[in-house]
């Protein structure tokens, strides 16, 4: 196990994954600071809630494309470069899968442990007068790192199974795509099956927009746990699946 | 020669997924753009123009540039793969027109991208109830967008010439789409590729985007030639890599 899990390491050696995922969360620091630069210090007092309405936002947009360029650049050695049919002789194929899987794990918890970072340099920056509920800060990794692990879930299917790489990106494009339009749709089953809708789904926090004065409350909202619990058997589900067609795909 | 090429580069892209994709992304921003246009009718009252800024906003923001980097890093893909490199380059063709060949799909793919953007469009006014058709001064904005598209596409192209990799330069695409967002905010939208789309959609705004036209032209043709140059100097002047 351990010598499996060093040689996934050796493999993105040079790769420059974490770079890649730096320029990403710059890309959020930056984004994030230029929406808050633009409110007045009295909306900037609930400060938190708008980051927490507004990173999960941002991911439904970057995240798909992100997640299917990391999936694609994990599996590459494999993929790429032909090894599956060497690899599966000198390790059990299951654990190839696993070891990905991990690796995209470890990268993602990275990932939102900086942008967690992110929400206390902004915190610091501006002074939000309303606390910080360390509820919200735990709603808000469990909302961002698994839907963002179930999307790479998706895509490290997609990835070790089709040699060309057009439709697993496409797919992160479309991903990014009914995202996105998610947020303006209304609760419905069709927000429950697409995956890349989750963001929206399990957002914690809600505004009221009044047209005459243009001042915007922001709240909480209960936790979705309905579809928390949905998106824990998506997971579960779609690991059993893609592992299995991983199992049988002849290489 | 040039033609020639070009017919090579259409051989070597026949079955392959592309067309496929290009016809069924642009296809979600018109059907959840009418959707929110349905949704929001009683605020949106400039009917054509309003449906306009609900179908444009996310493609000419987020979506264009990705798009156009999968389609550019497609094209290298093939030359990075099975040694294709040391094959493409003892070829008795000019560098030149290896690039040109390339950069020519590219352009084409971006003008049918729009081309077909106009279409679902129309189709789209059509399903929610407006009247008539679009006014020409939209249809000159899909064309001021395709401008602004060409230096995009020939920045993918020189960046999947350079990069192996399949996915990063989508990924860059990405980012630099949405640095051109912020940048186009700040009013520098002339000086960033990347931004030249948005502006010239004129995506959700009424009153134009575009400041000074030959500007924005000036800055699209600029983008165009530094990025056409700078391919074709690698090409030339840098060893490949064939794996």
């Amino acid at each position: 196990m351990q010598r499996e899990w060093r040689t996934e390491w050796i493999k993105v050696r040079y790769r420059k994954v974490g770079l890649l995922l730096m320029a990403f969360l710059m890309l959020i620091f930056l984004w994030v600071s230029w929406a808050l630069s633009r409110n007045t210090k009295e909306e900037m007092a609930d400060g938190y809630r708008m980051i927490f309405l507004q990173l999960p936002m941002i991911h439904t947009i970057l995240a798909p494309t992100m997640l299917a360029m990391l999936a694609s650049r994990l599996c590459d050695a494999e993929v790429k470069g032909d090894t599956l049919k060497l690899l599966c002789t000198l390790e059990h194929k299951g654990r190839l899968f696993d070891m990905k899987l991990l690796m995209g794990a470890c990268y993602l918890a990275l990932f939102v442990f900086a942008e967690v970072g992110i929400l206390f340099i902004q915190g610091a920056i501006y002074h939000f007068q309303r606390p910080l509920e360390p509820v919200q800060i735990l709603f808000f990794v469990l909302q961002i790192y698994l839907v963002s692990f179930a999307i790479f879930l998706l895509q490290v299917v997609l990835s070790f199974f089709f040699e060309n790489q057009i439709l697993p990106l496409a797919i992160g494009l479309l991903g990014s795509f009914v995202g996105l339009f998610s947020w303006f749709f209304a609760n419905g089953i069709g927000k429950l099956v697409l995956i890349w809708a989750y963001y929206s789904q399990l957002c914690f926090v809600a505004f009221d927009w009044e047209k005459e004065t243009r001042v915007i409350t922001y709240y909480n909202k209960p936790f979705d746990v309905f579809s928390f619990a949905l998106l824990i058997v998506f997971l579960v589900a779609g690991y059993v699946i893609g592992k299995s067609l991983f199992l049988r795909k002849e290489i | 020669m040039l033609l020639q090429c070009v017919r090579m580069e259409q051989k070597k892209l026949r079955h392959s997924y592309l067309w496929l994709v290009f016809l069924v992304i642009p296809v979600i921003p018109a059907v959840m753009g009418g959707g929110n246009y349905l949704q929001n009718i009683g605020i949106l009252e400039a009917e054509w123009y309003s449906l306009w800024t609900q179908c444009s906003l996310f493609y000419s923001n987020f979506f264009y540039a990705p798009l156009i980097a999968l389609y550019c890093a497609y094209i290298w893909r093939i030359e990075h793969l099975n040694h294709n490199w040391n094959q493409l380059m003892t070829m008795p063709i000019p560098i030149k027109d290896v690039f040109l060949a390339k950069l020519c799909l590219a352009l084409l793919c971006t003008i049918a991208l729009q081309g077909w953007l106009w279409v679902l469009f129309v189709i789209t006014g059509k399903v929610v109830g407006l009247t008539g058709m679009p006014p020409l001064k939209i249809f000159s904005w899909i064309l001021r967008g395709s401008i602004g598209g060409m230096g995009i596409a020939a920045l993918q192209l020189v960046l999947s010439m350079i990069i192996r990799s399949f996915a990063v330069p989508i990924a860059l695409a990405l980012l630099g789409s949405i640095i051109g967002l912020l940048i186009n905010n700040g009013g520098l939208g002339l000086f960033w590729p990347y931004a030249l789309m948005l502006m010239g959609m004129n995506a959700n705004q009424t009153e134009d985007m575009v400041g000074s036209v030959i500007g924005y032209w000036g800055s699209a043709g600029v983008f165009l030639l530094v990025f056409t140059i700078m391919g074709i100097w690698w090409l030339g002047k840098k060893d490949v890599v064939a794996s």
